[in-house]
This record gives C-alpha cells, sequence and structure tokens, in this order.
C-alpha cells in the first residue's frame, strides 16, 4: 500500500484552506467569548457507553476500536453529549446557567452518511445549560446568526422547529416507536403521497389529518405558519409548542433578527435527545445545513444530570465552503509579507530587523539557507514575496 | 435572479416531463430535438434544464448541482439520497417486484439463504431485510431474466411494467415490492432558500399532472 495515503474519509488541509478554516473558527470562537461563553475541551475519544444507547447518533455512525483492557472506546460523534457528562463529572456545582463554547473535531461514519464520505468533521459550537426560558433558546439563536454574519455570510436563513409539535401529534394519534419512526422518516423527505397512505394505514383523521397532510408543504414565513397554528384546534403538547415558539419567535423580534428567521414545523429533529425549540441554518453556498441545534432538556439525565439545556453545533467546513463560493471573497493570502536574507556576521541584526517587522503585525521570514543574492532572489520571487531585505 | 436547474433523467421520462413543462410555457422544447447538448437554458424563466445518467438525477439534486430532479422512484428508493421527494408525476408507472419461476409463489422462505440477482441490490436488500429473510445477493446490470434461468440466482428483484418479458422467459411476479412512477425531487436547501419559485413550479407540474389524470 502507498505510504503516503490517508485512509478513506480523512485527509489533510493546508495552505488557502486552512486560513479560511482558521477565519471562520475564529469568528465564531470571538462572537462565542462576547456572548460570555468560557471554553470546554473534551476527549477526542470516550467509552461506548457515553454515545451507547438510542438517544444520541447511532451505533452504527460512530467509528469504534478497542483499548488494551478490552473495552471499547469510540471517536466522538458528536460534542453535546461529551459536553453532557463533563458536566455532570466537573461542573454540576457551578453558578448556572453554564455557557460553554468548544471547538474540535467530530468523526462518523456508516451508511447514512454515504453520501457524505467524509469522515472527520470540524465542528464549533455553544452549550448554554441550566436555563430552561425561550429567553435561552433564543439566546443560542441570536448567537447563531450574529456568528455567521462575523463570519462573512449574509444570504442565510435560520429554520425553526419544535420537536414536540410533532411529538403532539404522533401521542395523539397513539402510534408504536416503530410507526413514529416511519411517519418522522416520511415527514423528513417531504413525501406527500408516503404520508397520504400512512395516514389512510393508521386511520389518522380530523385535525391530525390535516396538520399531516399540509405541513411538508407550508413553511417558510414565520409568522404566517405560527399564527395559523396559534388558534388551531391542536392537542396539549403541539399547541405548547407552538406558544414556545411565539415566546422565542418574538424575543428574536426584539433583537431585530426576524429577517433571518423561517419556520418548518415538518423538521424533524436530527437527534433524538432533542426536547423543544429546534433549529438549522440553511444558505444557499451550501446544499447541506450548516449549523444546527436545539434544547434537550434530558439528555443529562444519563449521567444523572437533570439540568435543561440548549446549543448548536456549526459545520465549520460548510460555513469555510459557503463563504469560499461567494462572489466577495475574503482576501486571504497565504505568502508572508517579507523575507530577510542575512550574511553569517549580520544575523543579529537580520534578526533584529524581523523581530521589529513582527512586531507591527508582519509577516516575516527570516532565510536559514544561506542562499546567494542570486538564489535569494529567486527563493523570494518563487514564494510571491514582494519585500525582499538583505542584511 | 439565480438560474434554478431541473435534472432530468434521460430517456423516455425526459421526454414526458418536456411535454408538461412545454404546456406550462417553460421553453425547453430543444431537448426533444437529438442534440449532443447537456445543458438548456430558458432564459425567460431563469432555468436551466440539464440531462443526465437516471440513477445520477438523485444525486445532482442531493448536492444541489441541480434543485429540482425528475426521476423514477426506482432511481429515488435505490439511490437513497437525502433529497426531497414532492410529487408523484403519475407517469412511467410500473412496479418494483420479485419474479422467479411460478413455482416458487409462497415458497420463498424455504430457501435460506434465498439467492437474489438484481441491478436494485439496495431495494432488493432493504426488502427481504424487511421480512427477516436471509439472503445472498448478487449484482448486475442487465438482461436480469437470464440469471433464474441460468440458475445464477433463485429469484430476481426488478422492475416489471407489463410483465411481457418474464411470462416470454417462463418467469412469473412472485411478490410485489411497492408501485412506482415518475417522482419530482427536491434539494433540501433549495426547497427552503428558493420556496416561492420552487413551489410554483413544482406546484404547477403537480396540478398540470392531476388534471391530466383525471382526465384520463
Amino acid at each position: 500500500m502507498n505510504k503516503l495515503r490517508t485512509p478513506a474519509g480523512v485527509g489533510d488541509i493546508y495552505g488557502k484552506d486552512c486560513l479560511l478554516k482558521a477565519h471562520t473558527t475564529d469568528s465564531i470562537r470571538e462572537v462565542c467569548q462576547q456572548f460570555g461563553y468560557g471554553e470546554i475541551q473534551t476527549p477526542a475519544f470516550e467509552y461506548l457507553e457515553v454515545f451507547g444507547d438510542d438517544m444520541s447518533i447511532p451505533s452504527d455512525e460512530s467509528i469504534k476500536f478497542i483499548d488494551t483492557s478490552g473495552k471499547v472506546l469510540v471517536l466522538r460523534p458528536d460534542f453535546t453529549t461529551s459536553i453532557s457528562r463533563a458536566v455532570a463529572s466537573h461542573l454540576s456545582d457551578k453558578p448556572l446557567p453554564l455557557r460553554l463554547w468548544y471547538s474540535g473535531n467530530v468523526y462518523r461514519s456508516g451508511e447514512t452518511y454515504k453520501s457524505a464520505k467524509k469522515k472527520e468533521f470540524a465542528q464549533s459550537g455553544v452549550e448554554l445549560i441550566g436555563a430552561n426560558t425561550p429567553n435561552a433558546d433564543a439566546e443560542v439563536i441570536a448567537l447563531t446568526i450574529t456568528a455567521l454574519l462575523r463570519a462573512g455570510l449574509e444570504d442565510f436563513q435560520l429554520e425553526l422547529s419544535h420537536s414536540d409539535f410533532l411529538q403532539g401529534i404522533i401521542e395523539d394519534c397513539k402510534l408504536s416507536e416503530d410507526d413514529a419512526d416511519t411517519l418522522r422518516s416520511l415527514l423528513d423527505k417531504k413525501f406527500s403521497i408516503g404520508i397520504e397512505e400512512f395516514c389512510d394505514n393508521h386511520a389518522i383523521t380530523g385535525t391530525n389529518r390535516e396538520i399531516l397532510s399540509e405541513i411538508s408543504l407550508f413553511f417558510g414565513d414565520c409568522e404566517e405558519v405560527l399564527a395559523k397554528y396559534t388558534h388551531a384546534p391542536l392537542n396539549e403538547k403541539s399547541a405548547a409548542a407552538i406558544a414556545d415558539l411565539n415566546s422565542v419567535y418574538n424575543i428574536l423580534k426584539a433583537f431585530k433578527m426576524e429577517k433571518y428567521i423561517t419556520v418548518d414545523l415538518g423538521q424533524v429533529r436530527s437527534f433524538r435527545y432533542y426536547t423543544g425549540v429546534i433549529f438549522r441554518a440553511l444558505t444557499t453556498a451550501s446544499a447541506f445545513p450548516i449549523c444546527g441545534g436545539g434544547r434537550y432538556n434530558t439528555l443529562g439525565r444519563r449521567f444523572d444530570l437533570d439540568l435543561p439545556a440548549t446549543g448548536v453545533a456549526f459545520w465549520i467546513d460548510r460555513i469555510s465552503d459557503a463563504i469560499c463560493r461567494m462572489e466577495n471573497k475574503l482576501d486571504l493570502k497565504t505568502e508572508a509579507d517579507a523575507i530577510i536574507f542575512s550574511k553569517e556576521e549580520n544575523l543579529s541584526e537580520a534578526y533584529h530587523l524581523a523581530s521589529s517587522l513582527r512586531s507591527k503585525g508582519k509577516k516575516v521570514i527570516l532565510d536559514v539557507c544561506n542562499l546567494s543574492k542570486e538564489e535569494a532572489q529567486h527563493s523570494a520571487e518563487i514564494r510571491n514575496i514582494r519585500n525582499v531585505y538583505f542584511v | 435572479m439565480k438560474y434554478l436547474t431541473i435534472a432530468l433523467a434521460k430517456g423516455r421520462l425526459a421526454e414526458l416531463s418536456v411535454k408538461i413543462l412545454m404546456d406550462l410555457g417553460y421553453d425547453c422544447g430543444e431537448i426533444l430535438e437529438k442534440t449532443r447538448k447537456l445543458i438548456f437554458t430558458d432564459e425567460e424563466h431563469k432555468l436551466k434544464f440539464i440531462l443526465v445518467k437516471a440513477s445520477d438525477v438523485p444525486t445532482y439534486v442531493e448536492y444541489g448541482a441541480a434543485d429540482i430532479g425528475i426521476v423514477g422512484r426506482d432511481t429515488i428508493l435505490e439511490e437513497g439520497r437525502n433529497i426531497y421527494e414532492m410529487v408523484d408525476l403519475k407517469f412511467g408507472k410500473c412496479r418494483m417486484c420479485v419474479c422467479g419461476p411460478a413455482s416458487l409463489k409462497g415458497k420463498l422462505g424455504e430457501h435460506s439463504p434465498l439467492r437474489v440477482a438484481s441491478k436494485y441490490t439496495n431495494i432488493a436488500k432493504d426488502y427481504f431485510d424487511s421480512k427477516d429473510m436471509p439472503i445472498e445477493l448478487i449484482k448486475l446490470n442487465g438482461s436480469v431474466e437470464l440469471a433464474p434461468l441460468t440458475s445464477l440466482s433463485d429469484v430476481i428483484v426488478d422492475i416489471v411494467e407489463t410483465g411481457k418479458t418474464l411470462y416470454e422467459n417462463g418467469l412469473d411476479v412472485l411478490e410485489e415490492i411497492c408501485p412506482l412512477s415518475a417522482r419530482i425531487i427536491v434539494n433540501r436547501v433549495s426547497a427552503k432558500m428558493e420556496r416561492e419559485r420552487i413551489t410554483h413550479i413544482v406546484g404547477s407540474m403537480k396540478a398540470k399532472v392531476h388534471l391530466n389524470d383525471s382526465n384520463n
């Protein structure tokens, strides 16, 4: 086998791609810090039990290996679960709510991701733990919008939904867990013919039928959709979900962010642990959502931590890609600003010149190869460095 | 205004789709002239039409290279892409079936594992998985009916339109997996970011085929 090859699904990045990625990560980090969030780092791999049951990523979508004592380890497929574990083990006595941000890689494989062959994904995000108010949901959404704007995106939508809206209908129809999964996957594909068939086969009638039939095509304008369901004869759970969305939307309006907000009540939660307002960010420049987040009030119970929480994860590579595809591309320069060549006896002077330029924010290379003047000029030229000093 | 791109599955589905699109006033008749062009543009409506191999339509749509696609449900099921399947166009109707010698009717469970040949390996696997039946799967690329005749497999999973090819080769439909027809699929992000234009195109095509359907 070729020694230079990397395994399928992972790869090297360098040069402009790294600068772009750093730009995205830095923009998000700055905004997280400005919102008063503190950093948390968790290990890249954990025991399988942390992610193990049906609450987060299906086990066949994670990358597993075995440690020397025979325990199964899993490369972190999701930050939120790791952070819940970390909070339960170290931070549960800290003043609430906790505001945490993170940045790192998640790893996923398996059939569901066959269309996205990548296995290593850079993610940044935040978790707001210990607050169960619409203000907390709105804060995380406002932070998301601010971070995307800071990174340089303009044309995007922040699409809201609520996991209890569908859950309420599913419970009202008394569907089994398997049937509920089938219905969720039909709604997720907006497969209206399939939804009608499903309703016929499960004798779903009345308001529930009406909503399921129309929901896959009735999305977009937040005021219109929420207004329609605010006065609809809904079951208790779905009605509470609409009330919840109304509260969050009104706060975002007060923040003057409504122009970024849309709604799709047929949006199916991407993680089973979501329990309330969920959202994702979409932009024309990316075929996949660039952020996803939501409320997960029960996830912590797995770690004996009963705290309501909400959060968001940013898909760094997709955001970088979207920025790269925009017309007014960022000016990312990989080359150094200056290069200094020196004679051996002038090395001290050369180093001081380099230091003084560097302290002014210039990117300066100090040659280490003792090149002749001719070789030096050629070297600067092929590196595309304009300012060349000879000391 | 940004161009919206519609991917059409080369062949009969593209021809039928073009007729509907032309009836709705879109300028895409050029597709019916047998040229070597792959991209056609309707400047007035800012639409681009691309002709691609059927099995690639869901891929173009998933990755957003096309916003909308028109393709058979067999391809959608087989490719399993992350897309919205919004409208049944009601043409290109046929069935996905398990076929084999009539003597096997009702006796598929007796073979363990059952040897299944198909172009549609994902559909075959999902179907027999859902029935908890162990199978041995053999991927073929054409003339699938030959497989049971040459003892390559016990049965096949394939599209049945009239059943003529089957009957002429002494085979029969043993089980129906699902009905098939042409569908409109939509990229998940485009559906949101270009909601009004896409809803308009998709909605008017839906209305048109349902009108045609009720007139027949």
